[in-house]
């Protein structure tokens, strides 16, 4: 049976490798010294004389693990506050009638197709007069507010039966309360995957930081590998690439341990599952 | 009435109120102020003159723009031409009954999508290198001669259309996967009872079936397309050489910050918006037609 197929596993494979090489590769240059580099170029996958070099050199001379703060920091704040306030809104849209929200639902709805340069002019003097400029919370706070979270949030919190909200309200809790102990835990599944969408959003988000980040000691990785590491350092090919692993391996981490919500969070709303 | 009754009443004002005030402030507001800028010229300090009209008259004899927007529309089909076959066929081979390995092919092909373009871009400026990359070097090895990947005027939007396919077959991939689950195995029982080959089966069950998640993936891969930045940015460098890689954010972008006329470049994002919407509604169309 295997035999019939090795065909296609040959080609899933050769496919597959094509698909992880560059990671591989990255790793493997990244324990390269200079001195290899530009003898051999970066064709060799096994270092002759691996070495941490170049981590060592991110570590003191960039304070790279600076840039790494500041970007966990940012990205899970960004997810955080941005699913709470997509929660609530829902959980407000889904549960309660009040006038306007047919108007709100609709609003939400247009700003969807939106591409978000458009609004990168206007939010930048918006961000200036409110004095937000080169703060984190420049980046954390705009993007919180977003029409597709709402939405899809919506979407979710009406399949919740009111019997059980209505119960929560008989047995005396609080508003505040019913949605926290009650909605929430039901909703668990759209949470996580919000929660990685916005984080994963957050971490690989570059245009809007670049603009908004003055000091470089406020730079997230994103900005700081292409306007510190890259530029200045452009010919350490082994500190570019230990860079650049370093960036992205908190989030590769992420997916192997959490692949079903990453890929549910990432295809969020398009396909019934 | 007491305060515990009050709440209620409040309630949805107050789940909705964090949201609202973001929103309004970040989104509604420079929406509106973008149409505002949108009327007004300032390059220069201290400039900042209504024009009415004139960003957009402008807009349609410059020739930059169009050129850019004709790039990015390049890109945009390129990227689709290639990438969703390559992504169907992923998901076809992935798919079929019996498959050990599934769970791993799918983790195999869906790491690059997690990967920001701006990382990518950085590293794979080291593959692509003319003399030092490693994709020449390889290229050596089987006797195919050097590429300049990045330099190469008439290269470059190919090797962003390369990149794209790198970066996103897994994520399309997937949505085929959830797509083809979705077919009732019944479908291919009755077609192949009919007498129907593999290509009929193929064409008369498969498509019809995955038509709506092409359908989305189509148009948010154009969307997406349009918006594109990071990776030409960083990867060739600002759009270049030259032009020859500037889309059309990276045009509104110079315009606007770099060289300050932010009301041209807000008449610009108007004009990608409309253009956007436009294809949108003619693609549901066209979708809504084809599935009849």
């Amino acid at each position: 049976m295997v035999l019939r197929r090795l065909p296609i596993y040959g080609l899933l494979l050769f496919m597959a490798i094509f698909s992880i090489g560059p990671f591989v590769w990255m790793l493997s240059g990244s324990f390269k010294k200079q001195s290899e580099i530009t003898d051999s170029g970066l064709g060799t996958l096994i270092p002759k004389h691996p070495t941490t070099f170049n981590y060592r050199f991110l570590a003191e001379h960039v304070d790279f693990g600076g840039y790494f703060v500041n970007t966990v920091f940012v990205a899970s704040m960004s997810a955080l506050v941005a699913t709470l306030v997509s929660a609530m809104g829902g959980y407000a849209l889904a549960k309660y009638s009040f006038r306007g929200k047919r108007i709100v639902t609709a609003i939400a709805l247009g700003t969807m197709l939106l591409p978000p340069v458009v609004l990168l002019a206007p939010l930048f003097k918006l961000v200036y007069a409110l004095h937000l400029i080169d703060t984190f919370w420049a980046l954390i706070i705009p993007g919180a507010a977003s029409g597709f979270g709402i939405l899809i949030m919506r979407q979710y919190v009406q399949s919740v039966p009111n019997d059980l909200i209505d119960a929560g309200r008989i047995d005396g809790l609080g508003e505040f309360r019913i949605f926290w102990s009650v909605v929430l835990p039901l909703v668990r599944p759209i949470l996580s995957a919000l929660l990685i969408f916005t984080f994963l959003g957050a971490w690989n988000n570059y245009l809007w930081p670049m603009i908004v980040l003055r000091d470089e000691d406020n730079y997230l990785l994103t900005v700081a590998l292409t306007n510190v590491v890259a530029s200045i350092h452009q010919q350490e090919y082994g500190v570019i690439l230990g860079g650049t692993l370093i960036s992205i391996a908190p989030i590769i981490f992420l997916f192997l341990a959490l692949q079903r919500e990453f890929i549910s969070g990432l295809t969020l709303g398009a396909v019934k599952q | 009435m007491n305060h515990r009754r009050m709440l209620p009443i409040a309630a949805p004002w107050l789940f909705l109120a964090p949201f609202a005030l973001i929103f309004l402030t970040f989104t509604v507001y420079p929406l509106v102020h973008s149409v505002y800028l949108s009327l007004r010229q300032t390059v220069g300090t201290g400039v900042d003159v209504f024009v009415g009209a004139n960003n957009f008259a402008d807009l349609l004899t410059d020739g930059l723009f169009w050129r850019s927007m004709r790039r990015t529309a390049y890109f945009a089909v390129g990227s689709l031409i290639i990438q969703l076959p390559v992504a169907l066929g992923l998901a076809l081979l992935v798919h079929r009954k019996g498959m050990t390995g599934r769970a791993f092919f799918r983790t195999a092909f869906f790491m690059p999508v997690l990967v920001g373009a701006v990382f990518i871009g950085v590293a794979f400026k080291l593959i692509y290198g003319l003399q030092d990359g490693v994709l020449n070097q390889i290229l050596a090895r089987i006797w195919i001669p050097a590429i300049d990947w990045l330099r190469g005027e008439d290269v470059v939007m190919n090797t962003l259309i390369l990149t794209g396919v790198w970066m996103f077959a897994g994520f399309n991939m997937v949505y085929f996967l959830a797509g083809l689950q979705g077919i009732p195995t019944e479908l291919y029982e009755a077609a192949t009872v009919d007498g129907a080959n593999t290509w009929q089966r193929f064409r008369n069950v498969t498509l019809p079936g995955i038509w709506p998640v092409a359908a989305f993936l189509i148009t948010a891969s154009t969307i997406g397309s349009f918006g594109l930045f990071d990776l030409p940015w960083v990867l060739t460098e600002r759009g270049g050489p030259g032009e020859a890689s500037k889309t059309v954010m990276i045009y509104l972008y110079e315009r606007g910050f770099l060289t300050g006329d932010l009301g041209y470049a807000a008449a610009m994002g108007w004009i990608v918006t409309i253009a956007l919407l436009l294809i949108a509604l003619l693609q549901l169309k066209l979708s809504r037609a084809w599935s009849d």
